[in-house]
């Protein structure tokens, strides 16, 4: 594809050559015209110092400006790995829409395909009176156990997170899932999500398993969403579903997770949450995705 | 937690199952482990070192949240690289989409001509080349002819064909190779023994044409 026409190779043709790239007939005569041109012959060589010259070049360590502002920004992440949200704890920047988060939150984005940005409450899904208390302290009782929890055993993506947690919404995808009404309906402590729901993908089950906990108990479920919203009011999901994620440009596969739809700070907004199974005890290693959506009619 | 993380024993997975469990100082260490040549790759993708250092905090503080479900099916550096490298490329992406710094032409500087392609202070001139080619075709040299990474791992950094691999470090060979002319031998000044080869405008060659996906 790239000899010029007087039988000359040009640097693209004989890096094409020397990487195997030029088969077939081209190949031959490209290697034919090279026995016989002492000019293309020098091109190659050149061709080759050059490479020498990339692999020659001289180390270069990271400027300690950098790294010191790699470990502080990651030191920032680590800052609230607690099992009790406290109010002391500062609240990573991610978690907040402050000019840091959210410029560090669209950084972010490139890779977990998640913006990050603000998680007050905006409305009493479940009679939790907005700002009364901090989360573990509520002054009403707890927060309602109520909420719906399905087990869909779908595989979330970044890609597709947005639309199937939205979607978790719709009567029609509820009714997939199963037992949307009868979960929403319940309400004790730790009744079980309804996880006798199909799933979606059987081999799903296994890695599943992970999530029983969180599963068979709606209290897990809450101190999940404590921990990850530390410091602010306790708020019931809008809706709970145990899947798998995968995030194939990062090597996250089938991971088991549960999503959670969390009312956001905007009642035109609400906040869909991927997580892990740990994510009450090490939030931050935990955190798959996260993206403000539409909210729930 | 209250083990010494360093050491030699202590491998890079054992660090991911340190932070996967909630010890707060073991990415911390695996980032120490490998920043020197996490930064020469992103550097020398981008070209630019402030472009680095943001890549490489979305890099890292990506990799710290997914950690966790960090499967094991590669390599803990690959899985660091390929993180890296992709945070590069969506800044190289985010900055071409703004029309006033184009990446793919940032012109040559003026530049004395040398006596060798193995002089010490050609790696000015190697570098400004580097930051000359398209994002994509950096990325994959720089990985394969500078970093030394099998090709076949630099397919799973880049998420990307084998042949893709080899097509983009070949396109970028030769373009380095046409921007190093003045550097090879007997060439310090116009009078080139070699013919002048066609020269591509800029950008014509990105990934077209290519097997991938």
């Amino acid at each position: 594809m790239s000899e010029p026409a007087a039988g000359h190779l040009d640097f693209a043709a004989l890096a094409e050559l020397d990487e195997g790239l030029l088969g077939g007939a081209a190949g031959d005569a490209a290697r034919a015209h090279l026995a016989e041109c002492p000019s293309c012959r020098s091109m190659q060589e050149h061709l080759a110092a050059t490479r020498s010259a990339l692999a020659a070049l001289p180390d270069e360590p990271m400027p300690a400006a950098v790294s010191a502002r790699l470990e502080s920004a990651l030191q920032g992440a680590a800052g609230t790995a607690t099992v009790v949200p406290a109010q002391a704890t500062p609240t990573p920047f991610w978690r907040r829409p402050t000019a840091a988060g959210l410029a560090a939150a669209a950084a972010v984005a490139a890779l977990v395909a998640g913006v990050v940005v603000g998680t007050a409450r905006h409305k009493d899904n479940h009679g939790t009176p907005s700002g009364a208390a901090a989360a573990g302290a509520l002054h009403r009782p707890a927060v309602s156990e109520t909420f719906p929890v399905t087990t869909s055993g779908q595989e979330y993506t970044p890609l597709n997170a947005p639309t199937l947690v939205t979607g978790l919404l719709q009567p029609k995808a509820a009714a997939v899932a199963g037992g949307t009404n009868s979960a929403g309906a319940g309400g004790t402590a730790t009744t079980p999500g309804p996880s006798s729901s199909p799933l979606t993908f059987s081999s799903n089950q296994r890695l599943l398993d992970a999530l029983a906990p969180l599963e068979s108990s709606r209290a897990a479920i809450l101190r999940c969403v404590a921990t990850l919203r530390a410091g602010e009011p306790l708020v019931a999901p809008i809706r709970v579903d145990f899947g798998v994620f995968t995030n194939r440009r990062i090597h996250v596969v089938n991971q088991p997770a549960m999503i959670l739809l969390l009312p956001a700070d905007k009642p035109t907004r609400d906040e869909a949450w991927i997580v892990g199974p740990n994510c009450a005890t090490a939030p931050d290693n935990n955190l798959y995705f996260y993206q403000q959506v539409p909210a729930h009619p | 937690m209250s083990e010494p993380l360093t050491g030699p024993d202590v491998d890079d997975r054992a660090l991911i199952d340190r932070h996967a469990a909630g010890d707060r100082d073991a990415f911390a260490e695996l980032v120490r482990r490998h920043r020197d040549r996490l930064w020469r790759v992103a550097v020398r993708t981008l070209g630019n070192p402030d472009d680095a250092a943001d890549a490489l905090q979305d890099a890292l503080l990506s990799a710290y949240r997914a950690a966790g479900g960090f499967r094991g099916d590669a390599a803990v550096t690959t899985w660091l690289h390929r993180i890296v490298v992709n945070a590069c490329l969506d800044v190289a992406r985010k900055k071409a989409a703004r029309p006033s710094v184009p990446l793919s032409e940032t012109p040559a500087d003026d530049r004395p001509a040398r006596d060798s392609i193995g002089d010490r202070e050609t790696a000015g001139d190697v570098l400004s080349a580097l930051r000359a080619l398209p994002p994509e075709q950096a990325a994959a040299v720089v990985l394969v002819d500078i970093e030394g990474f099998p090709v076949a791992e630099v397919a799973v950094m880049l998420d990307v064909p084998v042949g893709t691999v080899k097509s983009r470090c070949a396109r970028a060979r030769g373009r380095l190779a046409e921007s190093l002319m003045h550097l090879a031998p007997g060439n310090g000044a116009p009078g080139n023994p070699a013919p002048a080869p066609p020269v591509k405008p800029a950008g014509d060659d990105n990934d077209e044409g290519e097997e991938s996906r």
